[in-house]
């Protein structure tokens, strides 16, 4: 079957889909951190030809980086070890900003929200997201309209989202609680004390953690719903035809084939968790109540353009920064794990 | 291979009698998921046919006594907004933005992939730092950059910088372009093509639904911007739609159906598009038929 | 062999493909300079006018401004929209790149802190020079607000207080008197009691008496301080006096409205929904800005009136105004002035006034019968409180310690500290903002 398909450098094997998958896999790892690894040397004409090309391919993004992001992004870092306001001559300060930040209870607050965020809403996100995506994959009439509805939350822009989720969430008129009160009235049972949500410390986060999840799902399954059209029907035949069930399938042929795609979601997941802003924004303005909203960008927010100190904004900016960066490697150091090896 | 290509490819493995039972199962667990997705929208809808003061009774109604079609109306009459200018200047800002997003990130990120080019390390990982760093650190040092380059009042700002590609698109069509068989590469390689006969003719093709995927995000963080027009844009005529709108918000209070409204015209067109890129999101590989 | 055919087309076609891509990448690049090209040679000043507001509202200062325009035939006037959400953003930004607006809208919130960073160029000398401006002539707390060590920095726009607004029909509806400018706090109080009520015995409050809440000192808690006799800051505002007596016991009061007799909805509510809650009759009685007769003016659903704010030991209101200011790097500065001065003449105040939004702060204006004939029991009730109101005791980082006074109150809402405890706590809060931001 498809001898072609596994060619190159990984061994043809024909003991089976299972391990022709993994195959594809493990090619699809080594060619994922190329990055470090050298690749055998080719000729000199086809290495010049890659060259060339890849230079020019590459070139109009390589000077957007080097012109639009890379000199705004230094300018943080160097900015994070200044006093600055924001709007006259930024002046240097070594350290001062990175001890103010260590002792900051604010901070440290802002930072463990942040991570609850991430801890709670990525794994759901990533997951129910594949799910939705498996879902909406099926061959079933009329499953396209499912797909459009399942992004309406993303097509929606984040400040009616975060409007109405508001409204939904308030104590005394909101529509989650009458819907939780009717359920319990429904069963026969006494409608328990209104949850207070966004008025409440203990469950304002976790209300913007299941109202960014509903939101963010549309986005990822769609992502996954294209990685999922990837993957070639010949694999999967195969492995039918080898006996394997829909399930087998799934674990041996599919997430194998979209591995680098759900690295990328992960990835990308993880960063913009770690980023939250606009919801906190919107729905718990100054990290209402009690600070128990408070996140990283929020704060870094505040400092920089309610308080006027960009130069300490940066330094929490930088701070979150290496933690996003240090995550990141993690997943990148992960990554050769969970794809599969034999 | 498939022994009806015809029949739907979920129900192979089922036997036959519980077939229905099966798809009502499906379309069971479909639209109990699609509820909880689209309520918050039929919300939004009902509210911004609502009255303002019936607006917040309790116990709620999704479904307003009175069809308030106002908030609407208004929107394009009463309050001195260029809707109908706002939306041509999205239609622009948000083509180009796309366009050249598609252009140069399928172009990097296949050198990215593929091609061995010195510097190839180094400049897939700026891309994912350039990703870790949040934007309202650089709004300041962009600005200036910008007026620098004497974009001030311009639409330059919103979308020329797509031209050089972005972050998020790079690595996105990397991974998608990592996922497909690299003997394709080499055997047009092989057979004399250079590099971009090779992205123009197999990887674009091959990859339409992550392309549909990058262009619909696009367009959608595009044309739902807020920030950056009302940053860079001064001139109430040159502003795109969802920033002009926003212009309905108050500074004390907001006319929440209104704003309903305005933000269901914003999101339309996002839609009709999704809609229509449905098609391009299956294909693929799948379509393409790399069996012998 | 489906991908041999594939392999064979491309040698023959590779060629338009790539041609295609060009062509499509000129294309953008034509449209790029086609959008460029600046309009024809400017003879006239240019002089940018940078503010936020509703389109309705700037669309109404139109005429004023082509008025100026042709009694200044040298001056073009540029507005500069901005939503009231990025306008500090915006405006930040532009400071930092060297180009804010020439003239440009401020309140005090945000004055002192710009004024620190050397970007609001003084204008004693103009008003001082300037014989056609009589500063006696307006009310004196937005002028006072853009005052610093005797150097004048804005012209006066508007000049807005707050009291106490009120929705007629719950009251009927109870059966209780409406309020009366002679109202004290235990008024306040019953009537606010009785007003809060569970209509479906559901156990929820549908309608609460009284809007507390700590998101503005001005709209909301300020006044109450002050009424008890206590202050925010010291006279030289260095100290914050919130751990004395007087403004101890005024924010045990306030704080107890949610606390002990459960009459106001919690903070975040009040942050959340704001006077949207009064706006749909959720609370009956709410202090707000003169600034909203025009928003409120919307109802239909009820009747509504407003009376000055209730007295505790003393009546006391706030008074703040929103001044046009000159950016310092103003390249002709001559121009900005003549715009500015055009903005506090009678002829732009009388615009204002027929705008309704804010009180004019010219007070030949503000209290002609012409202004006054428009619900005028709502406006004797505003123009009675300037009698007696004060400024806020803005400073350089006030957003920083408002929202610092604003997170340890909220926490007696929350049950987790004693007001007499957030009062300390927040008083150590601010004198450590003030110190830092005043220091040289």
């Amino acid at each position: 079957m498809s001898a072609a398909l596994l060619k190159s450098e990984a061994p043809v094997r024909d003991d089976g889909p299972e391990h022709q998958a993994a195959d594809v896999a493990v090619e699809t790892v080594r060619q994922n951190p190329p990055l470090t690894k050298k690749r055998p040397r080719r000729r000199g004409p086809l290495e010049r030809l890659e060259r060339t090309w890849g230079l020019i391919l590459a070139g109009p993004y390589i000077f957007g980086l080097l012109f639009f992001v890379a000199g705004p992004v230094v300018f943080t870092w160097v900015l994070s070890l200044c006093e600055w306001n924001g709007v006259t001559a930024p002046e240097f300060k070594g350290l001062g900003n990175w001890t103010r930040l260590l002792t900051d209870g604010l901070f440290w607050k802002a930072s463990a929200n942040t991570a609850y965020f991430v801890a709670l809403s990525v794994p759901l996100g990533v997951v129910l997201s594949l799910l939705l995506a498996i879902l909406v994959n099926q061959k079933l009439p009329g499953i396209k309209v499912f797909r459009t509805l399942y992004f309406l939350p993303v097509v929606t822009s984040f400040v009616a989202v975060s409007l109405v989720w508001t409204w939904f969430y308030d104590p005394n008129i909101g529509v989650l609680n009458y819907l939780i009160s009717q359920t319990f009235k429904f069963v026969g049972l006494t409608p328990p004390e209104p949850v207070k949500w966004l008025n409440d410390p203990r469950t304002a986060m976790l209300a913007i953690i299941i109202m960014s999840v509903w939101k963010g799902l549309g986005y990822n399954m769609v992502i996954f719903l294209a990685a999922l059209q990837e993957v070639p029907v010949s694999l999967n035949e195969a492995a039918t035809l080898d006996g394997a069930g829909r399930f087998q399938r799934f674990l041996h042929v599919t997430l194998p084939t979209i591995s680098p795609i759900t690295f990328f979601v992960i990835v990308i997941t993880l960063i913009s968790g770690f980023q939250v802003f606009d919801q906190v924004y919107i729905m718990a303005r100054d990290g209402r109540p009690a600070d128990s909203t408070l996140t990283l960008v929020y704060y870094l927010y505040r400092n920089g353009f309610e308080y006027l100190q960009m130069g300490y904004a940066t330094t929490i900016g930088t701070a979150l920064f290496v933690i996003i960066f240090a995550v990141t490697l993690i997943q990148i150091w992960a990554q050769r794990v969970w794809v599969h090896h034999d | 291979m498939t022994k009806s290509p015809q029949a739907p490819r979920w129900v192979d493995n089922w036997p036959r009698g519980s077939k229905i039972a099966t798809a009502a199962g499906w379309y069971f667990v479909l639209t109990v998921i699609a509820l909880a997705m689209v309520f918050p929208f039929l919300w939004m809808v009902s509210t911004s046919l609502k009255t303002f003061s019936s607006a917040f009774a309790y116990p709620p109604t999704l479904i307003p006594e009175a069809w308030n079609w106002s908030n609407y109306t208004d929107l394009f009459t009463k309050d001195y907004l260029p809707v109908l200018r706002f939306t041509l200047n999205s239609f622009k800002i948000t083509g180009l933005a796309v366009l050249g997003m598609l252009l140069s990130c399928s172009m990097s990120a296949f050198a990215m992939a593929r091609l061995n080019f010195p510097g190839r390390p180094v400049i897939f990982g700026a891309t994912l730092v350039t990703l870790m760093v949040p934007y309202q650190l650089t709004i300041i040092p962009v600005f200036i950059l910008f007026q620098w380059l004497g974009w001030k009042d311009t639409h330059y700002p919103l979308w020329l910088p797509t031209f050089f590609g972005g972050a998020f698109g790079v690595f996105f069509l990397r991974q998608f372009y990592i996922s497909i068989p690299k003997d394709l590469y080499e055997a047009a390689l092989v057979d004399g093509c250079n590099p971009f006969t090779i992205l123009w003719r197999i990887y674009l093709p091959l990859s339409r639904p992550a392309l549909a995927t990058l262009g619909v995000f696009t367009f959608m963080a595009s044309w739902n911007d807020l920030l950056n027009p009302l940053i860079y844009i001064d001139t109430l005529e040159k502003m795109p739609l969802t920033a002009g709108l926003s212009f309905l918000q108050g500074q004390f209070s907001s006319d929440w159906p209104k704003m309903m409204a305005a933000a269901m015209v914003s999101i339309l067109p996002i839609l009709v598009l999704y809609i229509c890129a449905q098609k391009a999101f299956v294909s693929g590989i799948a379509t393409t038929g790399l069996k012998s | 062999m489906r991908l041999f055919r594939l392999r064979n087309s491309l040698r023959k076609n590779g060629a338009p493909g790539l041609g295609v891509c060009f062509a499509t990448a000129l294309a953008g690049l034509a449209l790029l300079s086609a959008c460029g090209g600046g309009s024809g040679a400017p003879e006239k000043t240019l002089v940018r006018y940078g503010r936020w507001g509703l389109p309705s509202e700037i669309a109404a200062e139109k005429e004023l401004i082509s008025l100026f325009e042709a009694q200044n035939p040298d001056i073009e006037i540029k507005v500069e929209y901005a939503s009231w959400a990025e306008y500090n953003r915006k405006i930040q930004a532009q400071m930092a790149a060297r180009s804010a607006p020439d003239v440009f809208l401020l309140g005090g919130t945000q004055f002192h802190d710009y004024l620190a960073l050397g970007q609001i160029e003084d204008l004693t000398e103009r008003f001082a020079n300037d014989p056609s401006i009589d500063l006696g002539a307006y009310y004196q707390a937005p002028i006072e607000v853009f005052t610093v060590d005797g150097r004048r920095y804005g012209m006066p726009r508007d000049c807005n207080t707050v009291a106490l607004y009120f929705n007629k029909n719950l009251f009927d509806e109870a059966g209780i008197a409406h309020p009366t400018s002679e109202w004290t706090w235990p008024d306040l109080l019953e009537a606010a009691k009785a007003l809060t009520r569970d209509h479906d015995g559901d156990g929820r409050t549908d309608q609460f008496g009284f809007l507390a809440s700590f998101e503005s000192m001005e709209v909301h808690w300020g006044s109450f301080v002050w009424q008890n006799g206590g202050r925010i800051l010291s006279e030289d505002r260095t100290e914050c006096l919130l751990d004395t007596a007087a403004a101890r016991e005024a924010l045990e009061f306030y704080t107890s409205l949610v606390t002990e007799h459960e009459v106001s909805p919690d903070a975040s509510q009040a942050a959340a929904f704001g006077s949207q809650m009064f706006l749909t009759g959720r609370v009956a009685m709410t202090t707000d800005g003169s600034w909203m007769v025009n928003n409120y003016d919307e109802i239909d659903a009820f009747e509504w009136s407003v009376v000055p704010l209730p007295a505790g030991k003393r009546e006391a209101a706030p008074v703040n105004g929103l001044c046009h200011v000159m950016s310092s790097t103003s390249p002709d500065k001559e121009a900005a002035w003549r715009f500015i001065r055009f903005m506090g003449s009678e002829a732009y105040q009388k615009k204002l006034a027929e705008l309704r939004a804010s009180i004019p702060a010219l007070k030949s204006v503000a209290e002609s019968p012409e202004y006054l004939a428009d619900r005028p029991a709502v406006k004797e009730a505003f123009l009675a409180q300037f009698e007696y109101a004060q400024p806020l005791p803005f400073t350089p980082g006030f957003p920083r310690w408002e929202a610092a006074i604003r997170s340890q109150l909220e926490l007696v809402w929350l049950g987790r500290k004693e007001a007499t405890e957030a009062c300390r706590d927040a008083a150590a809060e601010v004198e450590a903002i003030l110190a830092e931001a005043t220091a040289p």
